[in-house]
C-alpha cells in the first residue's frame, strides 16, 4: 500500500454540512471526525496529473425531505456535485457527460453499538450508506471504493492530484480509496 | 493483554490532586445551589465574590451566543433575563473551560476537542431537553449543566487509556460492550467512575454527579436512590445529548461510537422512534453548531 501524503498546511477543512469544488488539481480536502455521516468524493481523472479535478462533500442525513437539511442531505450533495462538476468539465473542455463517467468514494457512515431494542432509524450511518448507492444506481453510477460503517469515527483526506482519499480511524491505521489506475 | 496494573483508589487520589481544583466562586454557588433560600439576589452576591467571573459573565450575557436585546449591565439583571438556572449554566461552561480545554491525547483529542465536545453535548441536551416526553417537563438548563462536565473523568485516565487502548478496544468490539465497560475490566476504573470520583472530591452538586457517573447508562441509577425519579430525566437528556454528539463526530476521541443505548432514556424522545423524526432532530441538533461557534469564539477571547 503506498504510504500516505502528509497533510499540507493548506489543507481546506470541509464541516458538516460543507462541500468544496476543487478550483485546482493540487488542492487537498480534509474532513475530522467524520461519524455516522457520510463523505463523498466525486472526482475525475484528467489526462495528465494537473487535469484531475472534483467534489467533496460532508453530509449527516439521508434525504433532503427535512426542512433546512440543504446541503446536509445526501441526495442534495450528490446533485449539486455532479451538476457542478459537469459544469467545470464544460469550461475545462473536458467530455464527461454524466456522474456515470467519474468515480465515487464514500467514507464514514459509522454507527453506535447495537441496543435491544433495535430502532432502525438511530441507525442513521447505514441510511446515510444506503441513499447514498440508491442515488447512483438511479444515475447508472457506481460506488469506486469505500471505508463504511463499524463504530469508529474517520478523518478523510482527499488528494485532488492523485485521484486518492485516505481514510484515518481514529485509533486505527491509515487506508487509500483509490481508483483502478492507482497502485 | 499488555499487563497493566489495574487503577486503585490511592492512584485516582493522586491523579485528582493534580486536577485545578474549582475556584471559590463555584463552591460557593454550589453550596447556594443546596440551599432552600437560592433566589435571584443571592445568586448575584455570590457570582459578584469573583470580579473576573462576574466581567466574564456580563460579556457572555451580551454575546451573540445569547442573542439578548438589550444590554446587560449587572448580575442581577442578567439572572432577571436569563433565569437562575441558566446563569448557572453559564457559570459551569466558563468553570469547564479551565477544567476540559486540555490535550487529552490518550483519547486522541487535541487540546480543544473535549471543551467543544462538552459544550455540544450540553447545548444538545438542553435542546433534547426540550423534546422529551415524560410526566413533567424536562430542566433543560439542567440538562445543560449536567453535559458540561459528564467527561471530566477523561481529564484523569487519559494517560491511562492511551497506554491501552488496544485492549480496551479488543474488548469492547469483541464483546460489544460499551467503552468504559471496557475501561473498567482493563484498567480496573472507567472514566465515568473517575469522573464521579472527582466531581465528590469537587463537591458538585448531586445531579452532576449522578450525570457524569450514569451518562451512557440513565438506567442503572440504582433503585434505592431516592432522588432516582426526580433526576432520571435530566440524567436521561445528558446520555442523549452525549449520543447524538458521537454521532455526529464532534470531538469525540478514540473511543469513537463503542457506546450503547439506553432504551428507558430513548423512550422519553418520541422523535427518534421513526425516521423522519431522527432525521429532523439531527437537523435540529446541527443548527446548533453556530451558537457553540459562538460561545467558543467568546470564551477564547476571554481566556476564560
Amino acid at each position: 500500500m503506498p504510504k500516505k501524503p502528509t497533510t499540507p498546511k493548506n489543507v481546506i477543512a470541509v464541516a458538516p454540512g460543507q462541500w468544496q469544488l476543487s478550483q485546482s488539481a493540487y488542492q487537498v480536502f480534509r474532513a475530522e471526525r467524520v461519524s455516522a455521516g457520510l463523505v463523498m468524493v466525486v472526482h475525475f481523472n484528467g489526462a495528465d496529473e494537473g487535469d484531475g479535478m472534483g467534489a467533496i462533500a460532508h453530509v449527516q442525513l439521508p434525504q433532503s425531505s427535512t426542512e433546512n437539511s440543504g446541503m446536509l442531505a445526501v441526495d442534495t450533495a450528490l446533485q449539486t456535485m455532479e451538476t457542478e462538476l459537469l459544469a467545470l468539465a464544460q469550461q475545462k473542455e473536458i467530455a464527461v457527460a454524466s456522474i456515470s463517467e467519474m468515480q465515487v468514494f464514500l467514507a464514514g457512515g459509522a454507527q453506535l453499538f447495537a441496543f435491544g431494542g433495535g430502532n432502525n432509524a438511530l441507525n442513521i450511518g447505514s441510511r446515510n450508506v444506503e441513499a447514498a448507492h440508491r442515488w447512483l444506481q438511479s444515475h447508472h453510477a457506481l460506488v469506486t471504493a469505500e471505508a463504511v460503517g463499524e463504530n469508529r469515527a474517520r478523518n478523510v483526506e482527499y488528494y485532488v492530484s492523485m485521484g486518492q482519499v485516505w481514510v484515518t480511524p481514529l485509533g486505527g491505521e491509515d487506508a487509500v480509496l483509490a481508483g483502478p489506475e492507482t497502485d | 493483554m499488555n499487563g497493566l496494573k489495574p487503577l486503585s483508589l490511592a492512584d485516582l487520589k493522586t491523579l485528582a490532586e493534580k486536577m485545578e481544583r474549582p475556584p471559590e466562586v463555584a463552591i460557593q454557588l454550589n453550596r447556594l445551589l443546596h440551599s432552600p433560600n437560592v433566589n435571584a439576589e443571592a445568586l448575584a452576591t455570590v457570582i459578584k465574590m469573583d470580579s473576573r467571573m462576574t466581567a466574564q459573565v456580563l460579556r457572555l450575557c451580551n454575546s451573540a451566543a445569547y442573542g439578548l436585546k438589550r444590554e446587560i449591565t449587572t448580575v442581577k439583571e442578567a439572572v432577571a433575563m436569563l433565569g437562575t438556572n441558566a446563569l448557572v449554566s453559564m457559570v459551569y461552561a466558563i468553570l469547564a473551560k479551565v477544567s476540559l480545554d486540555k490535550d487529552v491525547s490518550g483519547y486522541g483529542l487535541e487540546k480543544g476537542q473535549l471543551f467543544r465536545n462538552a459544550l455540544t453535548g450540553a447545548l444538545y441536551s438542553r435542546y433534547l431537553a426540550g423534546r422529551m416526553r415524560g410526566d413533567e417537563p424536562v430542566d433543560g438548563e439542567q440538562a445543560f449543566t449536567g453535559a458540561i462536565l459528564r467527561d471530566i473523568g477523561k481529564v484523569l485516565l487519559g494517560d491511562y487509556v492511551g497506554d491501552a487502548y488496544g485492549d480496551i478496544e479488543h474488548v469492547a468490539m469483541e464483546r460489544q460492550i460499551s467503552f468504559p465497560q471496557a475501561e473498567k475490566e482493563i484498567l480496573g476504573v472507567s472514566h465515568l467512575e473517575a469522573g464521579h470520583y472527582m466531581a465528590k472530591v469537587w463537591g458538585l452538586p448531586d445531579m452532576l454527579v449522578k450525570s457524569i457517573r450514569y451518562k451512557t447508562e440513565p438506567s442503572a441509577m440504582p433503585t434505592s436512590d431516592p432522588f432516582r425519579k426526580q433526576h432520571f430525566p435530566v440524567v436521561a437528556a445528558v446520555h442523549l445529548g452525549d449520543a447524538f454528539v458521537r454521532m455526529n463526530g464532534i470531538g469525540i476521541g478514540v473511543d469513537g461510537l463503542m457506546y450503547l443505548l439506553d432504551e428507558a432514556a430513548l423512550r422519553l424522545l418520541p422523535e427518534s422512534q421513526t425516521d423522519a423524526g431522527m432525521e429532523g432532530l439531527m437537523a435540529g441538533l446541527i443548527a446548533l453548531h453556530p451558537q457553540v461557534d459562538d460561545m467558543l469564539s467568546f470564551l477564547e477571547k476571554e481566556g476564560a
